[in-house]
């Protein structure tokens, strides 16, 4: 009897391995199909241009004024945790301003880009790739010799990636901004928006961007071909699609969070406060 | 699902001779095919054996109507055979370049039974889409929409007020959803019809549309086949106007079977 629990707990490990192994490969599949495609000018015709311009325009254009909301609040909140910081333990705005800073560009305004985004877009992609899949659209694309990858996925997934990193770094000057305004209006920062801006500026190193670059463009790739990859998946008819919109929304925050996390191990040796070794 | 019966004695009357006596390039070619899930319920092929040439029209009846988009998606390359050979101007589609394969579809002008537009986009957008992905400028698949939409009679209606002409080029800029039904299939043959094409394949084209309609839209039909294409006309029977079939073959429980003859096709 034991020894069927275990084969048992075996199997399932084994089977459930095997379809994220097969998951990952569909996803590094598509991001590297996106990329021969992107880099093939053959690839760009003028209805290619133009989905990638509609989806730029809705991810990036429409989304500058929820981020800037989004930056500011949260630039609001990690202010005042600095002050409190400063009340608590007597720490003075040249120890505050490094973590702030380090903690904007690292980890609060990539992440919060890819919230963003993927409530915004991720979604709204994954329903309708979905809507044109049950739809038969996508067959349609197909028969008509127009390359579904090229016409349908290429574009979008890159208009996410550079959608995320535009609002990452206006979500990061948003908080900065904030948090500076903030801080001097509660006197926790006493320092002119020069001196601050210059103190912010010494702190950035080749590291912060080898960590804010490629945390921002994979962690958003991963987004966006999981929300394509759940949408042309779907099986049966349209009552499916709201089912796979939100696994697609899910699964795409989970990815970020994990990319984000291997990256910390992967730059830092670190995955947020505790030390590796 | 179970398959709509249809007896074998249904089928159309003998075939007529091709548009085309010589001998032509071979189009089309089907060895022992064997496919399933073509449909709602798992419609499936049995050892399926077929030829179709350049300049002939070949009627196909299929029992289920489910069926008709998911065999039209089979000849195209765009599912693949469990078994046998699917060959199309020489060789099987997996053995072509995606590009290639890209290309000979935009060759393939094709009349869907349903979900044949893209919902977010006019219906101009729509015809526009595959050419300019091709290469062709937007001025020049404008300037074609225009002579075809020039065939219809000026004075010719097909419900409604306004003459049919008027209403296809009012309908242009609308979404396909807010099209009726005649004017979206009409739609459809202009767009099949929009290039030089090698094959049409044609999931019942006459749907919504009355005599007068289809002897035009059947005579861009039979100038392409005089150019050199091919044609599928999946459908119940053919209209008077349209080419004369160089073969009928019934589709039944999956098994093909020619006019005229109960002969199974293997």
């Amino acid at each position: 009897m034991p020894l069927r629990i275990l084969a048992w707990i075996a199997e399932s490990t084994g089977r459930l391995a095997i379809k994220r192994v097969v998951g990952l490969a569909e996803i590094l599949a598509v991001l590297l199909a996106t990329m021969r495609l992107g880099l093939s000018p053959a690839s760009w015709t003028p209805p290619v241009r133009q989905v990638l311009a509609r989806q730029l325009l809705f991810t990036a254009v429409d989304s500058v004024s929820v981020s800037i909301r989004f930056g500011a609040a949260v630039g609001v909140l990690v202010i005042v945790q600095a002050a409190m910081w400063v009340d608590s333990f007597g720490i003075n705005t040249e120890v505050i301003t490094p973590l702030l800073w380090k903690a904007i560009v690292r980890e609060l305004a990539p992440l919060l880009a890819c919230l963003v985004v993927i409530g915004r877009s991720g979604v709204a992609i994954a329903t309708e790739l979905a809507t044109m899949r049950t739809g038969g659209e996508i067959e349609l694309l197909d028969a008509q010799g127009v390359d579904p990858m090229n016409m349908v996925v290429m574009p979008r997934v890159l208009a996410v990636v550079i959608s995320t990193f535009c609002l990452a770094l206006l979500i990061a000057t948003v908080m900065v901004a904030t948090g500076y305004a903030i801080g001097w209006a509660m006197d926790a920062i006493r320092v002119s928006w020069r001196t601050f801006l210059s103190e912010i500026a010494g702190q950035l190193n080749r590291r912060d961007l080898y960590f804010f670059v490629p945390k921002t463009l994979l962690s958003s790739g991963f987004a966006a071909a999981i929300c394509c990859l759940d949408g042309l998946q779907v099986k049966g008819s349209t009552t499916e699609v709201p089912r796979v919109s939100s696994r697609a929304g899910i699964r795409a925050l989970t990815a970020v969070l994990a990319v984000s996390a291997i990256l910390s191990l992967v730059i830092y040796g670190r995955i947020l406060v505790f030390q590796i070794g | 699902m179970s398959e709509t019966s249809a007896p074998a004695d249904a089928v159309a009357e003998a075939s007529s001779a091709p548009i085309f006596a010589a001998e032509r390039e071979l189009l089309l070619q089907l060895d022992g095919v064997r496919a399933g899930g073509l449909g709602e319920g798992d419609v499936r092929l049995h050892d399926v054996n077929f030829r179709l040439h350049r300049g002939e029209l070949a009627m196909l009846q299929l029992d289920s109507p489910a069926s008709v988009r998911g065999v039209a998606s089979l000849l195209q390359g765009l599912r693949v055979p469990e078994a046998g050979t699917l060959t199309y101007l020489g060789e099987t589609w997996t053995q072509r370049r995606y590009a290639d394969q890209d290309q000979l579809r935009f060759r393939i002008g094709r009349i869907f039974v349903m979900g044949a537009w893209i919902e977010s986009l006019t219906i101009r957008d729509n015809l526009r889409l595959a050419p300019t992905h091709h290469g062709h400028s937007i001025a020049a698949v404008d300037q074609r929409v225009d002579e075809l939409i020039e065939a219809f009679p000026p004075d010719m209606h097909l419900g409604g007020t306004k003459p049919i002409r008027t209403r296809l080029r009012d309908h242009l800029q609308q979404r396909p959803s807010y099209v009726a039904a005649t004017l979206r299939q009409l739609f459809q043959w202009l767009r099949a019809a929009l290039y030089p094409r090698d094959l049409w394949i044609l999931e019942r084209p006459d749907t919504h549309l009355g005599e007068a309609a289809l002897s035009i839209v059947c005579e861009w039909m039979r100038e392409s086949l005089e150019a050199g294409a091919a044609a599928i006309w999946m459908g119940p029977s053919l209209p008077a106007t349209a080419p004369a079939a160089g073969q009928t073959i019934a589709i039944h429980r999956g098994l093909w079977k020619r006019s005229g003859s109960r002969e199974r096709l293997r």
